[in-house]
């Protein structure tokens, strides 16, 4: 892994066309900038980490299906 | 009432960028789970392993505020940014737990679905307080800030 120190205002290139700018530093979280051409997706890591979890869902635990149970009964009886 | 979608059974929505954690897999369907109505397993064309458990945003939040960026409105064949009420499916991914707790959605990148052409696209809501790790408890309308 590449790891570099930039401050706040400063940017990098990744290959030629795609830019990340460090926007703003804050207490425990930094802001960034992306500019890329549109044919370059770009989403959160856990965005992908959520779908692959929600994917891995194990329907022969009982309590995945008495908690999912749960839930959808009370979004049911709130429509009645 | 089948609110879930109006989409003709056995529709393929076409993912043209795919979906985020499984990007070579584009062609999905909905299918309904009688059990557990209203969720819908969107499950991948080529390979029927790969299902994802997801519910229409509405039964969750029936105040949802959908932003869809220019770009993804152009990308998906919108004739405008699309509003939840109107023509447009909206899906949240559930992520449930095996060691209980309670299952929890996706509120900040929802999956959205042109019915007209079935272009679909996970999008998310940035600049939003929508939280991707969204607690179902029971209906929430309004349910948007979390992080």
């Amino acid at each position: 892994m590449l790891v570099f120190r930039r401050q706040p205002g400063e940017s990098f290139l990744i290959g030629d066309d795609v830019e990340v700018r460090i926007l703003q530093v804050g207490r425990g979280y930094v802001k960034i900038g992306v500019i890329a051409p549109r044919e370059v997706g770009i989403i959160r890591s856990e965005i992908a980490g959520l779908n692959r979890e929600a994917a891995a869902t194990d329907w022969s635990n009982p309590r995945v299906a008495e908690m999912l149970r749960k839930f959808l009964d009370s979004i049911k009886s709130s429509r009645r | 009432m089948n609110q879930s979608h109006d989409l003709p059974e056995g529709s393929v929505l076409l993912f043209p960028e795919g979906l985020p954690g499984f990007e070579t897999a584009r062609q999905f369907v909905l299918l309904r789970h009688e059990e557990f109505e209203p969720m819908l397993l969107l499950q991948n064309v080529e390979d029927h392993t790969l299902s994802v458990p997801v519910i229409p945003a509405q039964f969750v939040d029936s105040g949802y505020k959908l932003q869809v960026p220019a770009s993804d409105v152009e990308l998906l064949g919108f004739a405008e940014p699309p509003r939840l009420g109107g023509d447009v499916v909206c899906l949240l991914v559930l992520v449930l737990a095996g060691q209980g707790g309670a299952p929890k959605c996706n509120l900040f990148a929802p999956i959205v679905i042109n019915p007209a052409n079935l272009h679909a696209k996970q999008i998310m809501q940035i600049g939003s307080s929508y939280s991707s790790l969204f607690p179902l408890t029971g209906p929430a309308s309004g349910a948007s800030p979390g992080g």
